[in-house]
């Protein structure tokens, strides 16, 4: 067979010679070169798996190494039963543009399956058997450094209006059944306005805003229910677990954890984000339907309340994918299905 | 012996000027990155070590110099350790920093404690696993003055208000450089601290200007338009914000952004450039220096072009953005030799674990060499 050049290097100097590699039909190489000539088995010499186009390399037993500049030539040199095996394989499927764009293909379908049902799912199952009261510390920090940052101050609320609202609550709750709150709290806002936040653990913050931005209190009853949904629904710990996994999908995408921060990176994440948290929105939203159908309650007192804060806060009507909440219209349009 | 007298001769030696070559090829190594990406998602990230030693095998082993290419040898095994510990790690950090945000704290300090040894298992790693014509590179394990850099000169920063930082990442260059090796060669870096705080001066320059003329041109425009600053307040009660006047608010913000983005990606190209030229214009090993001749202008391109085609593209452009980076990278580096490259020797093999390479990109850490 035909001789193929190489150039050795011994391992103890960065001095190169040029040799010529044969392979013998009785599974033996030649290195022959200036005042070089060994013979070496074929199974003594480790031949890494050939990446791209690079110099494919020899390996030997001394500790010596061939580079030969055209992989190809050895490829075609090397007995057949080198060539197979997992790596081989490998190497054939990177180097066919064909098999790539299949590989982009299927990677693209487990990603997007990935995203939309295995990830949200799995974090489901996970969050449903951590037990509601492990988030007790995560629920009064949170609450705390809200507090600390001045997003929440003391209510403004008289506390004859406190009572009276957390009795209806209360009330509600039984009869619904519902799951046992930690507690309701009252608090005044600036930045949030008219809102109801449902923090980790089940503490409920209902902001003075919103408290009196309803024009009946049946509509809070409808709001207390969507809160309740996120408890239920363990929103709070889905949302940890489901960020931090997309982190690790996207480390494993792009191969590494710098880029994990640059802006072409995050953006799918954000998406994907404000995509998880939209479905947050409708679990709660259906949630709140059941209910105040258990409450004999019309749905109509959670659907006209949205409709107005909607109006107030300049809903666009249509749901984008940068939001965190679906549109007005969409919510409004599926509680009055439900 | 030969050496002794070859070195007499070397001062009047000319200097022969050994260009880098890459020739990696971005459909090429499209191939190798959706395989990696495909076979990493199906062993649930199992396969990530060797992912990223094929990507290193195919970029290093693309760079030449005189026609021998550089080459990654890590055992992928020992990485998946590294990544096993690390993830062990992260999970335990994440865990707990949700359920008790102060614990967040303990980590920060647990972590700035073995930062430096850290340094020092990542550069020893990704070194020793680095070789070129059958000789590897190798790292010195100075855990005492990676100490003293790293957190005895770190800890100075907040006391100074600052303005030791260009001071700080001077010695971490310096450290690094100096302890690297090639056989039984040793890297040293030679420059003034007079020019890393250069960099960083024009730098913080920038900034303060951009946030002068920032507070000027908004200053402008909401004294000529005082709807928009009425925008800029949560409305009032009973006031009614018109759509047409939202929209124009909407896109001056936007523009904000995009200006503010370009800024940003200019100045972080201007340091990329601007510490990779101090860095090799001012290193040295044996008989050879370096030249790095990487431009503002050129770097603010590839970035901002990169970006743009990776997020429009979804990442499909991600491997022809690396190329095209790495290609200019390599382009631009020459080294200089009073001789040929034959003379360096092999040094002893060391064998190391992973953890602190992992644990380092786990976090996000990179020493800027």
């Amino acid at each position: 067979m035909k001789p193929i050049s190489a150039i050795r290097y011994d391992g103890q100097s960065s001095a190169g010679q040029s040799v010529e590699l044969t392979f013998y039909s009785d599974s033996t190489v030649g290195v022959k070169g200036e005042g070089i000539s060994a013979t070496y088995r074929l199974e003594e010499i480790n031949i890494p798996s050939q990446v791209g186009g690079v110099h494919a390399r020899l390996e030997f037993p001394d500790d010596s190494l061939c580079e030969v500049s055209d992989s190809q030539a050895l490829h075609y040199a090397l007995p057949d039963t080198l060539k197979k095996g997992f790596w081989g394989r490998v190497h054939r499927w990177e180097s066919s543009l064909k098999y790539a764009l299949f590989a982009l293909v299927i990677a693209g379908t487990i990603i997007w399956a990935g995203i939309e049902f295995v990830l949200p799912g799995v974090a489901k199952q996970v969050a449903e058997n951590i037990p509601l009261e492990w988030e007790k510390a995560m629920g009064e920090q949170t609450l705390a450094s809200l507090e600390k940052v001045n997003l929440l101050s003391a209510t403004e609320l008289t506390q004859e209006r406190q009572n009276e609202l957390l009795a209806k609550f209360n009330s509600a709750l039984e009869k619904a059944n519902a799951v046992p709150l930690s507690r309701i709290e009252f608090r005044k806002s600036e930045a949030l306005d008219a809102n109801a936040i449902a923090l980790p653990s089940g503490i409920l913050v209902f902001t003075d805003a919103m408290v009196e931005f309803a024009e009946d209190d049946r509509e809070l009853i409808g709001i207390l229910g969507h809160e309740l949904g996120h408890i239920e629904h363990r929103h709070s710990m889905r949302h940890v677990l489901q960020n931090s996994a997309l982190a690790l999908l996207l480390i494993m995408i792009t191969g590494d954890v710098g880029s994990a921060s640059t802006l072409a990176t995050t953006m799918p994440l954000i998406l994907a984000e404000a995509k998880f948290s939209r479905q947050f929105e409708v679990e709660a939203d259906a949630f709140s339907i059941g209910f105040m159908q258990k409450l004999d309650l019309d749905t109509r007192y959670l659907s006209n309340i949205l409709q107005r804060l909607g109006e107030k806060y300049g809903d666009s009507g249509s749901t984008g994918y940068f939001d965190s909440h679906p549109s007005t219209r969409d919510r409004v349009k599926s509680l009055a299905g439900g | 012996m030969e050496e002794n007298t070859a070195s007499a001769n070397e001062f009047n030696l000319p200097e022969k000027e050994i260009p880098l070559e890459f020739t990696g090829k971005a459909s090429e190594y499209f191939g190798i990155w959706i395989v990696n990406v495909l076979l990493t998602i199906i062993t649930l990230g199992i396969y990530a070590p060797w992912a990223k030693v094929r990507n290193k095998k195919y970029l290093y082993g693309n760079t030449l110099l005189e026609n021998s290419p550089f080459d990654f040898i890590a055992n992928p095994v020992t990485i998946l350790k590294g990544y096993l510990l690390a993830l062990g790690f992260y999970v335990l950090f994440s865990v707990s920093s949700n359920f008790y945000p102060l614990s967040g704290l303990f980590f920060l300090f647990l972590f700035l404690l073995i930062f430096p040894w850290v340094v020092v298992r990542s550069m020893s790693f990704r070194l020793a696993n680095t070789t070129y014509r059958n000789i590897r590179f190798h790292f010195e394990r100075d855990y005492g003055e990676s100490y003293k850099v790293f957190l005895g000169i770190g800890l100075l920063i907040p006391l100074t208000l600052g303005f030791i930082f260009p001071y700080y990442h001077y010695r971490q260059v310096k450290f690094v450089a100096d302890k690297s090796g090639f056989g039984t060669s040793r890297f040293s870096f030679d420059t003034k601290v007079g020019n890393y705080y250069v960099i960083y001066v024009i730098v913080w320059a920038v900034f303060a200007g951009i946030g002068v003329i920032a507070a000027i041109v908004m200053g402008i425009i909401f004294a000529k338009n005082p709807d928009m600053a009425a925008l800029m307040q949560p409305p009032a009660e009973g006031q009614e914000i018109e759509p047409e006047q939202q929209k124009t608010f909407l896109i001056f913000i936007g523009l904000l952004y995009a200006v503010f983005g370009v800024l940003y990606i200019a100045v972080f190209a201007y340091m990329q450039a601007a510490l990779n030229n101090l860095l090799w214009n001012n290193v040295s090993i044996a008989k050879q220096r370096f030249r790095s001749t990487l431009t503002t202008p050129m770097m603010v391109w590839l970035y901002l072009t990169n970006s743009v085609c990776i997020v429009i593209s979804f990442g499909l452009l991600i491997p022809w953005a690396r190329i095209r980076m790495m290609r200019y990278r390599v382009k631009c580096l020459t080294v200089l030799s009073k001789g040929d490259l034959d003379g360096f020797i092999a040094g002893e093999k060391s064998k190391l674990s992973a953890a602190g390479e992992e644990i380092g990109e786990v976090f996000g850490l990179d020493i800027g060499i």
